[in-house]
């Protein structure tokens, strides 16, 4: 510990006991984690040696508005139902440190190895207390993930922390009402190394625009279709746990696109592999969707929207009960299915020989031959992973399902 | 791939490449025709003239690796094309030309490399040939690891230009487009190329970073970062995008010390929302703001007791 913090000195670039505020109340001790948002260290306070607490600091270039929703969320909805409790904040000019609970946590890559499904279920159920609860009072978090959702196992505590990409939702407002919300958040974008582009265009380029397109359908993009405007929505979130609507740009952004990160973070669980999805863009993510839930799905949800998508060649899915079977054993578990098929010989690494089949038309057959418990908690992923977010089951209605 | 282009400016006569060169690059990029070649010692010979066992071995692994090879002598009919020497004299004799070294000078050194000043072929010395062994193992390193990397995605880039590219272009299989029926925005497409890390599925102990990322070494232990390091990572200035001054920045120390920075964030009314916020709920914390006794948090969730609370 004490090497720590010498190292720290010799790096750091800004250190909170620079802050006279912190310097007259805590001892600073080790960092505990860090990101985009900024830094966590462990505190003492010196009128009350021993008493330990977490301080962030978050990072100077965030803008007011994202602290005060990250400040307001923790104030009043903190504390409760497996929220993280604040228990003071202070602003030194550009500097923000909030003090929370110091909350002893284990590392999803020390417990995902031995984890059971029944433990994976509380989980899951302490989350979505924690998700329902937010929703309720019109939160979105925006970045539900494992890393945001602390576990300590002995004592069987949860706290979901880091509010700072999340956005009100109003249940009756529409794109229009949310855009002026919505604008800056290619900003947040931005901090958190995503592409952004204006998008200011006039109604009257979009009838100009509209006529001269040939390639509607067509494998190619137009001249006309390369000078459009790229469409632009609030995009916060880590890429992998991101909700094929947002991948695809829809207007319309609800509350149960959490719902799709929890459903990521249960599949993680399930298959005892995190993370899954490391996709390097929003292509590259929808593929990779398509690939395991099937491009029909995806395909059909950008009909209902106004879109066209095309995924060529078309992906049947993957069936998740012997995926969740054979990740970590490797791909000799799939032996006792003793189907063939070509395709999957191509898909999966080293399976040219073998040919084993991993495509999601057996899933039926094999949920069938589920243990309960297990059969169970497919029910909630599938419920969760619905590719179509008016189909997609609430946080409330996982919640039920899981109590 | 590299580009392949002739260059009329860089194109030297033959014979000038043989006489020792002054530039610090041994191995040019570019070969005696102008072509830029795949970088390599292929089809190049070379004599070393050295008394240490060790550095001989290692030399001669290092050359035959990288596809050159070891011959014993200066010949007149077939020339090598460079001469190691570890002589104490070579340090001083590579940086001369050879019409500058005169007789006595040429009478001590070893015969070899008196044939190779005569020949007019290359010298160097043990120590600056090492050298250029290193730069040119470093050269290739980058040079295989800009053909191996993935392209990427052409909407993105076309739309940070944002001028159009003439004509259509045309994607082949596998690919994915998403366009709006309105026509109002640029379609969504990619490509993707074989290197594209979600074509594949990766299994048991080939799976690497994720469920589509291949584990090239599945029988290495994982290596981890120690808290230390982790620590120091975190610690160190970052580039990233100012959200009060909304500019990018590279360094995040000099930034926040910028006068631009320090403008932005003392504009008056700022802050207001924030501060209304900030306070202490404790009794052992002191606060700039005056000190809060009641927390503002609506009851514990219950379907009767539902309030707006933001």
């Amino acid at each position: 510990m004490l090497v720590q913090a010498l190292e720290s000195r010799l790096y750091a670039d800004e250190e909170p006991s620079t802050s006279t505020w912190v310097q007259e109340n805590f001892v600073v001790g080790e960092v505990i984690g860090h990101g985009t948002f900024g830094r966590v260290y462990t505190v003492e306070c010196r009128r009350k040696p021993g008493q330990l607490y977490a301080m962030k600091e978050l990072v100077r270039s965030s803008h007011p508005k994202y602290i005060e929703m990250e400040l307001r969320i923790l104030q009043n909805l903190g504390g409760t139902c497996n929220i993280m409790q604040m228990h003071a904040a202070e602003r030194e000019k550009d500097r923000i440190f909030v003090i929370m609970d110091h909350f002893p946590h284990d590392s999803l890559k020390d417990i995902i190895d031995g984890i059971s499904t029944d433990e994976i279920l509380d989980y899951m159920k302490n989350l979505f207390i924690a998700l329902q609860y937010l929703h309720k009072n019109g939160i979105i978090h925006r970045d539900i993930k494992p890393a945001n959702f602390l576990y300590h196992r002995k004592s069987k505590r949860f706290a979901l922390i880091d509010f700072g990409l999340s956005q009100e939702y109003k249940e009756l407002s529409h794109c229009k009402e949310n855009s002026a919300f919505l604008s800056p958040s290619s900003r947040r974008a931005a901090l958190k190394r995503l592409p952004q582009i204006n998008d200011d265009y006039s109604a009257g380029d979009v009838k100009r625009w509209r006529g001269r397109c040939q390639c509607f359908g067509k494998p190619s993009i137009c001249d006309a279709c390369q000078a459009k405007p790229n469409k632009n929505v609030n995009k916060a979130g880590t890429p992998g746990f991101r909700a094929p609507e947002i991948l695809m740009r829809l207007d319309r952004q609800t509350p149960v696109l959490d719902v799709w990160s929890a459903g990521i973070t249960m599949l993680s669980l399930l298959c005892r592999k995190h993370p899954l999805f490391r996709p390097v863009d929003d292509c590259e993510a929808l593929k990779q969707i398509a690939q395991v839930l099937g491009s029909k799905t995806l395909e059909e949800l950008a009909t209902d929207e106004g879109f066209h998508l095309d995924i060529k060649p078309a992906c049947p899915g993957i069936d998740l009960v012997k995926l969740m079977k054979s990740l970590r054993p490797g791909l000799q578990a799939l032996s006792q299915f003793n189907k063939l098929c070509a395709n999957c010989s191509k898909f999966i690494y080293d399976n040219a020989k073998t040919a084993y089949c991993i495509c999601a038309t057996s899933q039926e057959d094999s949920l069938n031959g589920l243990q309960n418990t297990e059969r169970h908690a497919l029910e909630v992923l599938r419920r969760c992973l619905m590719v179509n977010p008016n189909s997609r089951y609430t946080s409330q209605m996982v919640l039920s399902l899981l109590s | 791939m590299l580009p392949v282009e002739r260059t009329k400016v860089r194109r030297r006569p033959v014979q000038s490449s043989v006489g020792p060169s002054t530039s610090s690059s041994l191995f040019n990029r570019r070969d005696s025709t102008g072509h830029v070649t795949l970088l390599s010692l292929h089809g190049k010979d070379f004599v070393l003239d050295i008394e240490n066992g060790r550095v001989l071995l290692q030399l001669t692994t290092e050359i035959e690796k990288l596809g050159g090879r070891i011959v014993n002598e200066v010949n007149e009919e077939k020339k090598p094309w460079c001469l190691v020497s570890d002589s104490p004299h070579m340090a001083k004799i590579e940086q001369l030309k050879p019409e500058k070294i005169t007789p006595p000078l040429l009478r001590i050194l070893p015969m070899l490399v008196r044939d190779a000043i005569r020949l007019r072929v290359r010298y160097r010395s043990t120590e600056s040939f090492t050298r250029s062994l290193e730069n040119l193992k470093k050269n290739i390193k980058t040079q295989k690891k800009a053909m191996t990397t993935p392209t990427k995605a052409k909407a993105e880039s076309n739309a940070v230009a944002s001028t159009p590219k003439s004509g259509p272009i045309n994607l082949q299989q596998p690919y994915l487009k998403l366009e709006d029926n309105r026509g109002a925005f640029t379609p969504l497409y990619k490509q993707f190329t074989p290197q594209a890390n979600c074509q594949k599925i990766y299994l048991g102990k080939h799976m690497g970073r994720s469920l589509f990322h291949k584990n090239h070494h599945p029988d290495a232990p994982r290596t981890e970062k120690s808290p230390i390091e982790k620590t120091r990572l975190a610690l160190q200035p970052k580039g990233g995008f100012c959200e009060i001054c909304c500019k990018k920045f590279e360094n995040s120390k000099e930034h926040f010390a910028s006068r631009e920075h320090t403008l932005n964030v003392n504009q008056p009314g700022l802050w207001s929302s924030v501060d209304k916020l900030t306070g202490s709920w404790l009794d052992y914390v002191s606060s700039s703001n005056p000190p809060r006794t009641r927390r503002h948090r609506p009851s514990p969730p219950s379907p009767s007791d539902y309030r707006h609370s933001l």
